[in-house]
């Protein structure tokens, strides 16, 4: 897989990639867990996998075919918002497709979310920008102001929360737990943890995904 | 003969351990100022980012405030904006209290610093385990109130039982804790990569706002300047300044935030080194 932008995803990815279902069946010859216990964690193992999967897809086409498209849209806006009033008509029109893109951000791409947090601000106060100078305001309907300040707070407080009250609270067992299956450790316990910590955190993911998408 | 001269040998290595114990335990103060330093900086930016975004939805309210005169009157006004102020307030507390979290995980994880750094600037015999393992639960007790993945986040480890304070007992301190630490470090990172980017765009919107809503106008009145009470010339005088100045600011904001980004790693490098076993 290649190297991904999301940080959490590339560390689920390399726990998943390094523990094969051939690994996960010596483990399991080797431990005392009961017939039912033993299924549970295979089929654990599988929706791990099958979760992965969709994840890293939904993930892959984001960097290979939205973010190309978003980052355009924002750097170009950006420029837009210097020039002046000959450029009045433009930034007025190309405003809403500034709302659909900021809206399919994901809230881990540090990139285009500080891309955001720099236009946001700027067309908070239409009255200070060079295109509107000396000429009428655009009005609500055309100009929804405090839309764009609302899905950045919004991304914004997401990524704090999935950081800190969930990924950051299980990233060290996850990276330890990749360590010691590359090292070939067999530590049935540990492994478990950090495949259950997986299984919720790639569910979160792709919650947040559904939310963007 | 041989006695005699094994004794003096023998108190020169007594010393020499008991130096190289100081410099060691001066090691430990440091890394133990350093943490308490680093923490105390992202506390105090968890402040600034409340003081920051509260600010600048005060102007948003006054902007949609000035917006809505032009288009409602009577009771529509009065319920609209009630409904603005309510939504804002309801938006920035929401901000404040996930900050709050982070904040206290901020201060527990000082806590636990600056008893490590009296532990180890002290000579008096002492339990270390009673000394840092309130601390230290409470730190879990942190990191666990913001767990929203229903995850059975690991318990507070054991307690370390060592009675003297030499550099052993303290790096067996520093490593029984390693994981709770590492985690703590991990959250403030995430919250300084959010923070930072918060106080960054509020920032920009209040520099915009003060311009827009309070400097500019004012200018472009026509009263003459004879009519304005001394009291307007001195607060349109003062706004004015605070705008100017308040570009020092950022760049203040700026400046403590790539510092407490650098002080971080560069501290978690020298914990990572001092509890490698």
């Amino acid at each position: 897989m290649e190297q991904m932008g999301n940080i959490p995803l590339r560390e689920l990815s390399d726990f998943a990639s390094s523990f094969s279902d051939s690994f996960l069946e010596e483990l399991l010859a080797a431990s005392s867990m009961k017939p039912e216990e033993r299924t549970a964690l295979r089929e654990q193992y599988r929706n791990m996998l099958a979760t992965m999967e969709s994840v890293q897809k939904a993930y892959r086409r984001y960097e290979e075919i939205d973010r190309p498209v978003i980052k355009e849209c924002l750097e170009t806006y950006l420029l837009l918002l210097q020039r002046g009033p000959e450029s009045r008509e433009e930034l007025i029109q190309q405003f809403a497709a500034v709302l659909d893109q900021a809206a399919r951000i994901d809230i881990l791409d540090d990139g285009m979310m500080d891309l955001l947090k720099e236009i946001w601000p700027e067309v908070q106060w239409p009255e200070q920008l060079p295109a509107f100078e000396g000429g009428q305001l655009p009005d609500e309907s055309v100009w929804p102001k405090n839309r764009l300040k609302r899905i950045f707070e919004e991304k914004n407080k997401q990524a704090q929360v999935f950081l800190n009250n969930s990924w950051l609270l299980v990233r060290l067992d996850i990276v330890s737990a990749t360590e010691e299956l590359k090292k070939g450790k067999k530590h049935l316990d540990s492994l478990g943890k950090a495949l259950g910590y997986c299984c919720k955190i790639l569910g979160l993911v792709s919650r947040i995904h559904n939310i963007i998408l | 003969m041989r006695q005699s001269l094994r004794a003096p040998a023998v108190w020169c290595l007594l010393f020499f351990v008991l130096l190289s114990g100081c410099a060691s335990s001066q090691q430990y103060v440091s890394l133990a100022r350093e943490g308490a330093a680093y923490t105390g900086v992202v506390a105090a930016l968890v402040d600034r980012a409340n003081a920051m975004r509260v600010e600048s939805s005060s102007y948003i309210l006054l902007q949609q405030r000035h917006e809505m005169t032009t288009k409602y009157k009577g009771k529509v006004l009065k319920n609209a904006l009630l409904d603005s102020l309510k939504h804002a307030n309801q938006s920035d507390l929401e901000a404040i209290e996930n900050n709050r979290h982070t904040k206290d995980l901020a201060i527990s994880l000082q806590n636990y610093f600056i008893a490590l750094q009296e532990l180890a600037a002290s000579t008096a015999p002492v339990d270390i385990s009673t000394k840092t393992s309130e601390i230290i639960s409470k730190l879990d007790d942190a990191m666990r109130a913001r767990n929203s993945t229903s995850l059975t986040v690991p318990q507070s480890v054991a307690p370390v039982i060592v009675t003297h304070i030499t550099e052993r007992a303290l790096q067996k301190e520093l490593i029984r804790r390693k994981q709770s630490i590492l985690s703590a470090l991990d959250i403030l990172d995430g919250l300084l990569i959010t923070i930072s980017r918060e106080i960054d765009g509020q920032t920009r919107n209040i520099r915009n706002a003060r311009v827009g809503l309070l400097i500019q106008p004012a200018y472009q009145d026509t009263i003459p300047v004879s009519k304005l009470s001394l009291s307007d010339k001195e607060l349109w005088v003062a706004l004015r300044k605070k705008d100017l100045l308040g570009s020092t600011t950022e760049s203040d904001d700026k400046k403590t935030v790539t510092a407490a980004k650098t002080s971080g790693r560069k501290f978690r490098e020298l914990f990572t080194n001092m509890t490698s076993k």
